[in-house]
């Protein structure tokens, strides 16, 4: 006990504990890949994507049930209420959107659907740091900055690179960006299992 | 003088306040920890609070007596599997404790 104890601290070192598997990064790739796809190369796999956001939390708990929870144990952090989380998500998409308009008149003299499109990626990549802004108030952990960091210097080129279709260029980042988070996560899951062995039975509650 | 003697009777009277229960530790530790969250299970708290299985225990069941905690037991697939959480009652105490040991300190 001679260590200092800081509620604030403690609970963010639970969120960490809790999410070190790697598991949110491999999905949230997942998620952003198959609209990546959606968005570029195939319209018709839009079940996909539905099917994938109605059952990414029930696939990712039977994910831990087996891999994450014999290895760490199970917590429940506190959560902030759905209306509030969605009311703050909401609240700031339309302030980015309108400070982007804004920009977009300032440098352009006009608001057209082409440049609307262009700057999808850049949209899309302030979105992921506000999630990623996010996900470091609750967790504490830098790892979340350099994800923003990434998802943010690689979005101007696929703004400015032509591309034929009008959401090519924003399927094109968020498959490039999925690729990461997918890649990064499985990195990170495979360095869990590692590092945490599965308990031996005894400490488990049979003893 | 007997202002002094009396503040001297006070502290030691808000000393001897402190909830024992809460006040070891362990308990403390491990209350704290189920303070920060929603629930947790015990391997959970076995690797925070760095306790054994058997230690963790005997202060979980001090606690789950004192009415600050409660322990559900459940069944994952066949394996039995022990969830806690902090209750109204223990959230109060904890938050009686820090309320005292914050004032006793400024106290001093």
């Amino acid at each position: 006990m001679a260590k200092k104890m800081n509620l604030k601290d403690m609970e963010k070192k639970s969120w960490r504990y809790s999410m070190q598997d790697g598991l949110i990064e491999a999905s949230i790739g997942i998620l952003l890949v198959v609209l990546g796809l959606l968005l570029s190369i195939e319209f018709t796999i839009v079940f996909i994507v539905v099917f994938f956001i109605i059952f990414m939390n029930p696939l990712l708990e039977i994910i831990r049930k087996k891999f994450t929870y014999p290895r760490i144990g199970r917590v429940k952090v506190h959560e902030d209420p759905t209306k509030k989380t969605v009311g703050g998500i909401s609240l700031y998409m339309i302030v980015v959107a309108a400070i982007m308009g804004v920009g977009m008149f300032v440098i352009f003299g006009e608001i057209n659907a082409e440049n609307i499109y262009r700057s999808l990626p850049i949209f899309f990549s302030i979105m992921i740091l506000g999630a990623m802004l996010y996900s470091y108030g609750k967790s504490g952990s830098l790892r979340f900055y350099i994800y923003a960091a990434l998802a943010m210097v690689t979005a101007p080129f696929f703004s400015f690179i032509n591309f034929e279709g009008r959401l090519v260029s924003l399927g094109y980042y968020l498959l490039f960006i999925g690729f990461i988070f997918l890649i990064i996560g499985l990195i990170i899951f495979i360095h869990f299992l590692r590092k945490y062995p599965i308990q031996r039975e005894e400490i488990t509650d049979d003893n | 003088m007997t202002t002094k003697k009396n503040r001297a009777i006070d502290d030691i009277r808000q000393v001897s306040a402190v909830d024992k229960i809460i006040h070891e530790p362990a308990r403390l530790n491990i209350m704290a920890h189920l303070y920060v969250v929603e629930s947790a299970d015990f391997l959970f708290m076995m690797r925070q609070t760095e306790l054994t299985f058997g230690n963790l225990s005997a202060h979980m069941s001090k606690l789950e007596t004192a009415g600050y905690i409660k322990i559900i037991k459940e069944f994952v697939g066949r394996k039995p599997h022990t969830m806690l959480k902090i209750t109204g009652k223990g959230k109060q105490a904890f938050d009686d404790y820090k309320k005292q040991m914050k004032s006793f300190f400024n106290e001093i």
